[in-house]
């Protein structure tokens, strides 16, 4: 009997993982392992098995091609896969490889060696270890998370929390649910950590509606944890819940998570009180992103200096970034930071999709800027693209072909602000929906000159004054498609 | 702290945001959605400033100081800024729709003189109005969706009645209800207090009474005349009529709040029925006739009575909803004039249980703390009271610490709502509060938790108190009242050791056979745990009326002259001699029930009421109109014809609250001003000035031109008010009594060094039953009480537009029990009692236990009170509401119209909910 | 049909019935009433607010906040077609198109034949396999407009 591997992510099943598995769940001749996906999705599905010089694999998989396979023909070791060759795996080095609810492969594969190395460590040194690995959270604001814990476990309280934000919102991006997936002790470790350095006994997962699967692993995960007694803190118990959300945006927000966690309206918090010192039922909380907690393991099992090591110097260690839009080769790429956008697209990416050519791309998901062709050179790193007014938000990269409307989409970016506006604040709540018939109307050949000007009036001013950074950042693919396309918006205006 | 705006140097307080520390500079910074009663919230964004080294705009309003920040609250950026919001506001205002005063100003300041995203082109407020409540209504053209009123009725009333609807350009706020076909407010738990409409600040949430009537041209400062909280208002006025009353944000004791009745109760002032001339009776007629004539005969009769009968045949029951100006003079009036002490007060009916038992306890007979002291109560354990219900700025205050997260004790037979709120819900038998607080005490003495040093250095008597609750286990209180064993440990355990708890309590401990020892007990266990004395602890009886302090505080009582002074105090005899040139009778009076027996025997030959509905309100209804049409003359002064007006020979109108000037005595012993917003109609004289002219017509005259001049009287025959006069008054938020000397703030805190006796007593007291239990032929306890919306006899209240929230007393019956009966919601029933009958719709509720039956009493045509007996507390008369066997007997079932029942329904939700 | 609905209504609260110190959890409560019915029946909202013990406008508030959250009865089937920017970038309005010409109405109607209800998400995560269509719990990734049509009519 041979055994194969074959991803059962939501991505891979989407491509036709799911229709093999199907296929062939009654075939003797094989045992058919479910793994997690290698994140090489232009490939998927990927079937592989095992030989002596490692894993050798089978791409775009139909049904048929199971002879093929069972006789070892055609297949391509993965070690000579050039998108994954190049690629620098710690958080994701098991994907692909082991099976997303087996603790004792996570184990072997070096899991739970962070949370051991935690154990044997103080609160305060498990801090100290983060700052010195200079780790940022990699859900969008990027801010140091020693900081945010040293205020948590400070502030005296007999209950604290431990939030992962696995809303991922941002469109374009994937890594989060990937990581619960696929590889979901990781998280689960992670958040471990947290608990112990801050003195928590309670974790919640704010899961997005849109992810069951992830939800469910999840779940299933956190069983299989609390049965193998890996769910305790500090020996008292350590509750982790996973919390599914309704669809709304915002509530990727951490203030409006932790209402919509208490099962209020997702709405935003005026901040001060930080979540860190009031979040959940008014308790120290920290909230972060499910790629931070899935990077803390690596941290305390290698060191600090390990992560401090690795990229720049304002960003530390390696950023998942994905790629999406017309891509020739769309996927999960983990590199240190510092690489330039053009190396991202050209290297991993493989140029654009067959028969399309390039226009604009996209980081940093729906409030993200816009580059065209001649900005490319920026490098992937925190500080850069802050100096040029983007953001690398949760590392989606989204790449646009020359078929796209560019006046469509600006519009389709305020129409997302508009829908998605908590409607707590004027700025967003109001001129989200001014902006996006603006844009209509530009759109319907009625558009003036001073409609463009009252637009960036107009977006200065959500972008100075919004409540959060919905309606503050909601202007900027709007202003960075008119800046690098303007005679799109041009030819729409009314003579 | 201090830090920098615009230029100026600024101190603050660590905590402020930068928006509060401008404002206290004088800086005014545009805002539209901040309120300092509201937590720091963000979303109108007008408020943006700029701090040196600190990116971007924030809003100040949710930016807390830091010492030497620099803020800059004015530059072209935050104007442009700010402009462009404001036409943001101005851009989804409908067509046509008026912008309310803020609005309109922030434009003409922000100089918005167009609109620039084109009309036609771009979506509008969605046209929403909700007139559904009878007091005001939402326009949803004119909101700005800043949410100050859904915060508002979350932070300061605790109702959420009110939610943001919908997200994004739609959100905007709504009462309740998802189902299109629901009314909004009307349909919704709102309690009506008008906290939104009071935060609104555009005017979208509008009083009706200035919708239909304009805005007020001038306020007058005043005080509630319900409920003894004592809410201060800002009376505002609009051609001599009132139109608004408006909660005051410096109120001592309300902070801004306010509840329906004071904010929207006050239309019967403007009743069509008010009374407005003397009526005489004939026969079963009335003739008006002039006031000169309505005085003289008042004079004339009771001068013949006194001579053909005595002083002893004649007998005064006092008003406690009137001044203490107008107390003190009818006491007077009896004492000097009539030559007796038979004058007494509605505290009869309601806490004289709790003036008896504190008096002996601790010396001194009212609340010992201030309601500021809920701010720093460690614990508060409410006993026998619904403050949500019959205190509603109380009860706000106790949900309010109760979110800050002050554990809530709650003692009571019915699941009221803060019993549902309650950390801890001790629901126990009617009449079995002595059996439950005494195992307390068992408990507290079991586990060490008494507070020794307090004990020995300022209590005498304890070992009688510890023997008596030797006996007294958790597990023989378990049998008696009901409530486990291991609750009442708990409910110990927590009141001992918080280090502050604040108890108060109210009539489920008075109102019963033996509610003196009800709050014996209590005194009992606050001073075994030293909960006397401190901020945050006390034992604190929630008075019931406006002014049913002051009415007992000013002598209206038949045992005590003026400041609880005893009658035979020779040197008070010496002072009142000189003051008043009559000496004071030393002979104790007749209290109310011995007034009835009197009246009945033919010794009482005349009785004078003032604002106290006897008729309606006093139990065992069947005798106290025996008595009433016993008497040879009555005369009644009130507002209203009102049940008992209607025995009277003299009917006199009386002047209300909004037309007068005098002073209030609320349930903290704070005197607080009222003063005339308007002129009584049709020239009615007010109360003091009907007793001046009575007693001068009788040959002692009372020359008084202002009711200043009567407290400046008071303020020297009563110590504990000696440095009480209305200058002082109009400068202070109200004084607390005592305040002994002119230079004396008045008292917050009461005993704090020693009590007036020196030391406090224990006082041993055993549990005794009620004075009735249910049997096989009466199986239900009945127990009656309030509801939010009406008030007492209810001959105000009725008179308003409440009427269209509650229409009718109701019968709450636990669901089984409706079963057990087969009866339906809305169902009318009629109750019997040994003494007499009532009918009553009954409606299912979860408030109260199988077996136990409740009721209000605020409409007469229910006459609930001809079912209640004459039993009463053996020391204090007060008599037993709280507890009564009926039955309970379906009667032909009359089809009720589908009208009534959809408001049964409701009703039932309501009560439920 | 009612008394199944009642005790699905039943089983769905008393799972989510607060047990202190716990407070009451709304959204989780309604997710539990739409997992159980399939949506949230307006009829409904005050035997809800009962158990939970909140107020009606606390509901209404979450209720209308999440557009997740339905108060309609779906269709048999449930197509979602990702509007989410990698779908955008891959052409996924011509997707939404094809969905919509198929099943004959905008998004949001419903077919006379109750079979299908069309709705526009936000990024299903699957972007590296777009453009995106959900069909009930089943993930199609990299979809053609043109096979649209074949694709639906498995869904009968
Ligand atoms: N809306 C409104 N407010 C009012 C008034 C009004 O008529 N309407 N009246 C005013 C007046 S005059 C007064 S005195 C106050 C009274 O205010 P409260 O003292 O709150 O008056 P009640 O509602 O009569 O009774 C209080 C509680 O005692 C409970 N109770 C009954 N029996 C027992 C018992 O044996 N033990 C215990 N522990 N509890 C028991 C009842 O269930 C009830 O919840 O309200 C004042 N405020
Ligand atoms: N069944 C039952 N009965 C009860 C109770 C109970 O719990 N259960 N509670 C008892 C208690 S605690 C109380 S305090 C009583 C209250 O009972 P009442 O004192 O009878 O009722 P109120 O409505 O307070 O006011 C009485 C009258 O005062 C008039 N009035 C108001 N202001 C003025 C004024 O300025 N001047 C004059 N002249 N008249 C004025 C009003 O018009 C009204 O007719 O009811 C008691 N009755
Ligand atoms: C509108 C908005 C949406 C957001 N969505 C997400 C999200 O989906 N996932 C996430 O991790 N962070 C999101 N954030 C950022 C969070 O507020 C927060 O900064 C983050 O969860 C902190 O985790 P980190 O420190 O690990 O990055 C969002 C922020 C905003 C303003
Ligand atoms: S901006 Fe340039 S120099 Fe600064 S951290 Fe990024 S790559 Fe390094
Ligand atoms: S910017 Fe938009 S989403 Fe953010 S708080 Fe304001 S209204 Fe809500
Ligand atoms: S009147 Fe009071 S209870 Fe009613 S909605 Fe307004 S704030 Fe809430
Ligand atoms: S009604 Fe008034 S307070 Fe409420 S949101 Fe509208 S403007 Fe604000
Ligand atoms: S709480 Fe009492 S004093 Fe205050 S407004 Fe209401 S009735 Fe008047
Ligand atoms: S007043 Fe500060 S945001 Fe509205
Ligand atoms: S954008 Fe459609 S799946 Fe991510
Ligand atoms: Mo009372």
């Amino acid at each position: 009997m041979v055994r194969l591997y074959l991803a059962n992510d939501t991505s891979s099943c989407a491509a036709g993982a799911g229709r093999l598995a199907d296929a062939w769940c009654e075939r003797p001749e094989i045992q058919l392992i479910r793994t997690s996906s290698r994140g090489a999705f232009f490939l998927e599905p990927m079937v592989e098995r095992d030989t002596p010089n490692g894993r050798e694999t089978w791409f775009n998989v139909a049904p048929d091609d199971l002879p093929r396979i069972v006789a070892g023909v055609g297949g391509t070791p993965v070690a000579e896969i050039p998108f994954l060759q190049q690629q620098t795996r710690f958080t994701f080095v098991n994907f692909g490889i082991t099976e997303p609810l087996a603790i004792d492969e996570y184990q072997t594969g070096g899991g739970l060696k962070g949370l051991a190395a935690a154990q044997g460590l103080s609160p305060e040194a498990i801090v100290e270890e983060l700052r010195i690995s200079r780790l940022r959270g990699r859900g969008g604001a990027a801010f140091p998370v020693w900081k945010k814990w040293q205020v948590a476990q400070q502030v005296g309280a007999e209950q604290k929390y431990v939030v992962a934000n696995a809303d991922e919102g941002d469109a374009g991006t994937y890594c989060d649910r990937m990581i619960m997936e696929g590889d979901p002790f990781r998280l689960i470790e992670g958040m471990l950590i947290c608990a112990r350095a801050i003195g928590a006994t309670r974790g919640y997962i704010y899961c997005r509606y849109e992810y069951p699967a992830a939800a469910q692993t999840m779940r299933f995960a956190i069983q299989k944890a609390r049965e193998a007694d890996l769910l305790d803190c500090d020996d008292s118990p350590f509750d982790l819940e996973v919390v599914v959300g309704a669809g709304s945006y915002v509530c990727g927000e951490e203030t409006a998570l932790l209402e919509s966690l208490e099962g209020r309206r997702g709405v935003v918090l005026a901040k001060p009180p930080y979540p860190a010192e009031s979040g959940l039922y008014g308790k120290p909380t920290i909230v972060s992103n499910v790629l931070t907690f899935a990077t803390i393991p690596n941290i305390l099992a290698e060191g600090g200096a390990w992560h401090a090591s690795l990229g720049t110097e304002g960003s530390c260690g390696t950023m998942a970034l994905q790629l999406g839009g017309r891509v020739k080769q769309p996927g999960l790429v983990e590199v240190p930071f510092g690489l330039t956008l053009r190396d991202v697209l050209d290297r991993f990416g493989g140029g654009m999709a067959p028969g399309s050519r390039f226009k604009a791309v996209q980081v940093g998901g729906p409030l993200g800027s816009l580059f065209p062709e001649s900005q490319l050179d920026i490098p992937i790193c925190y500080d850069a693209f802050a100096k040029a007014g983007a953001i690398l938000g949760h590392g989606g990269i989204v790449v646009y072909d020359d078929e796209t409307n560019m006046v469509e989409l600006a519009r389709h970016f305020m129409a997302f602000t508009a829908d998605e506006s908590c409607g707590k604040c004027t700025p967003c709540r109001i001129g989200s929906v001014r902006g996006r018939e603006i844009l209509e109307r530009i759109q319907r050949g009625q558009g003036t000159a001073e409609d463009l000007a009252l637009l960036s009036d107009l977006g200065e001013t959500m972008k100075a004054t919004s409540l959060c950074a919905l309606g503050g950042r909601a202007p900027y693919p709007v202003l960075t498609a008119i800046e690098h396309f303007p005679n799109e918006f041009r030819r729409c205006q009314k003579v | 702290m201090q830090l920098n705006i615009n230029g100026k140097t600024v101190v603050a307080e660590p905590g402020d945001t930068v928006y509060q520390a401008a404002k206290k500079a004088g800086i005014s910074i545009p805002s539209l959605c901040v309120s300092h009663h509201l937590a720091p919230f963000g979303s109108c964004r007008l408020c943006v400033c700029e701090i040196d080294g600190q990116s971007g705009t924030p809003a100040s309003c949710t930016t807390p100081v830091r010492p030497d920040m620099v803020v800059q609250t004015e530059s072209d950026r935050l104007r442009r800024h700010r402009h462009n919001i404001v036409e943001l506001y101005m851009s989804e205002q409908p067509e046509g729709s008026e912008m309310s005063g803020p609005l309109r100003e922030l434009r003409l300041a922000c100089g918005v003189d167009r609109v620039r995203y084109p009309d036609g082109a771009r979506s509008k407020r969605a046209s929403v109005r909700d007139d559904s409540n009878p007091f005001f209504t939402f326009d949803n053209a004119a909101c700005i969706s800043c949410a100050r009123c859904v915060r508002a009725c979350d932070e300061i009333q605790g109702t959420h009645a009110l939610t943001m609807f919908g997200r994004g350009f739609e959100a905007r706020p709504s009462a309740g209800p998802y189902q299109p076909s629901a009314r909004g407010f009307a349909d919704s738990n709102c309690v009506s207090c008008g906290a939104c409409v009071k935060e609104c600040p555009t005017g979208a949430l509008t009083e009706n009474t200035v919708l239909e009537q304009g805005v007020p041209t001038r306020t007058v400062r005043t005080t509630c005349a319900y409920c003894g909280v004592g809410c201060a208002f800002d009376a505002g006025v609009r051609d001599g009529r009132v139109v608004q009353m408006l909660p005051s944000d410096d109120g001592p004791s309300n902070r801004g709040q306010a509840c329906m009745k004071g904010r929207f109760g006050w239309t019967y002032n403007d009743a069509p029925d008010r009374l407005s001339v003397p009526l005489l009776r004939r026969g079963n007629d009335w003739e008006e006739i002039s006031w000169e004539s309505a005085l003289d005969l008042v004079a004339q009769e009771f001068t013949r009575i006194k001579g053909a009968f005595g002083q002893d045949a004649l007998a005064t029951i006092s008003s406690s909803r009137g001044t203490n100006e107008e107390n003190y003079l009818f006491a007077k009036f009896m004492r000097c004039v009539i030559g007796t002490n038979h004058i007494d007060n509605c505290a009869r009916v309601c806490h004289s249980a709790t003036v008896t038992g504190m008096m002996e306890t601790l010396g001194a007979s009212a609340a010992t703390n201030s309601l500021q002291d809920l701010d720093v109560a460690q614990l508060i354990m409410v006993v026998g009271a619904n403050p949500t219900e019959s205190h509603p700025v109380v009860g706000a205050r106790i949900k309010q610490a109760h979110r800050r997260g002050v554990p809530l004790i709650v003692i009571d037979p019915r699941r009221t709502e803060l019993a549902r709120l309650a950390d801890l819900h001790l629901q126990l038998r009617p009449g079995s509060n002595v059996a439950l607080l005494n195992a307390m005490g068992h408990v507290l003495v079991k586990e060490g938790l008494l507070d020794q040093a307090f004990i020995s250095a300022r209590t005498e008597g304890i070992e009688d108190w510890i023997k008596t609750v030797s006996d007294c286990t958790p597990e023989s209180a378990e049998a008696i009242t009901g409530v486990p064993a291991h609750l009442i440990g708990q409910a110990a355990r927590l009141y001992g050791s918080s280090r502050a708890s604040y108890c108060c309590h109210g009539l489920g401990v008075t109102e019963h056979r033996w509610g003196s020892h009800g709050v014996i007990a209590l005194c009992n266990l606050a001073l075994a745990t030293g909960n006397i004395g401190n901020p945050g602890t006390g034992i604190n009886p929630l008075r019931g009326q406006n002014n049913v302090q002051g009415a007992s505080d000013m002598g209206c009582l038949p045992t005590y002259f003026a400041g609880y002074q005893r009658l035979d105090d020779p040197k008070l005899a010496t002072l009142h001699q000189t003051v008043t040139g009559r000496p004071l009778p030393a002979k104790r009076g007749m209290k109310t029930p011995d007034m009835w027996d009197a009246a009945i025997a033919g010794r009482l030959k005349g009785l004078w009421i003032i604002g106290y509905d006897v008729a309606q309100t006093d139990p065992n209804l069947k005798k106290v109109h025996e008595a009433l049409k016993r008497v040879e003359f009555l005369v009644v002064q009130d507002l209203f014809l009102c049940e008992t007006a209607k025995f009277a020979h003299l009917v006199l109108p009386g002047a209300s609250f909004l037309e007068k000037d005098g002073t209030f005595t609320n349930l903290e012993r704070r005197i607080q001003r009222i003063r005339k917003a308007v002129e009584p109609p049709h020239g009615i004289l007010p109360d003091w000035r009907v007793v001046c002219e009575v007693s001068n017509r009788m040959g002692y005259p009372m020359p008084y031109q202002h009711p200043s001049e009567i407290m400046d009287e008071i303020a020297t025959l009563t110590p504990m008010c000696a440095g009480v006069s209305y200058d002082r008054l109009d400068q202070h938020e109200g004084l607390q009594w005592p305040v002994p000397t002119a230079g004396h703030e008045g008292t917050a805190l009461m005993h704090q060094e020693t009590f007036p006796k020196g030391k406090a007593q224990f006082v041993a007291v055993e549990y005794l039953p009620p004075g009735e239990a249910a049997s096989k032929e009466y199986p239900f306890v009945l127990t009656t009480g309030r509801i939010l919306q009406h008030y007492n006899c209810g001959a105000q209240t009725r008179r308003t537009d409440i009427l269209e929230l509650v229409d009718t007393d109701v019968l709450e019956m636990h669901p089984d029990d409706m079963e057990g009966l087969h009866l339906r919601d809305g169902e009318v029933v009629r109750l019997v009692s040994a003494r007499g009958e009532a009918l009553l719709p009954v409606v299912g509720s979860e408030r109260v236990l199988p077996g136990h039956l409740f009721t209000s009493f605020h409409f007469p045509a229910s006459t609930v009170n001809a079912l209640l007996s004459s039993s009463a507390d053996d020391s204090s008369k007060c008599p037993e509401y709280k507890v009564s066997a009926v039955r309970v007997e379906p009667i032909e079932r009359e089809e009720l119209d589908p009208e009534d029942e959809a408001e049964l329904r409701h009703m039932r939700a309501r009560l439920i909910t | 049909m009612r008394t199944q609905y009642g005790t699905r209504l039943a089983e769905a609260l008393e799972s989510c019935r607060p047990v202190p110190p716990d407070k009451p959890n709304i959204l989780k409560t309604l997710l539990a009433v739409q997992s159980a019915l399939g949506y949230v029946p307006t009829s409904d909202l005050p035997q809800i607010a009962q158990v939970l013990e909140v107020t009606d406008a606390q509901l209404a508030g979450v209720l209308s906040y999440y557009s997740d959250l339905r108060t309609q009865p779906p269709s048999r089937h449930l197509i979602r077609v990702c509007r989410g920017e990698s779908c955008t970038a891959n052409h996924g309005l011509r997707v939404l198109l094809a969905v919509q010409d198929h099943v004959r109405v905008a998004a949001g109607d419903r077919t006379q034949a109750e079979r299908f209800t069309v709705e526009q998400m936000s990024c299903a995560g699957n972007c590296a396999v777009s453009p995106t269509v959900i069909v009930d719990d089943e993930v199609h990734g990299r979809v053609v407009p043109s096979q649209m049509a074949a694709l639906l009519e498995r869904y009968k």
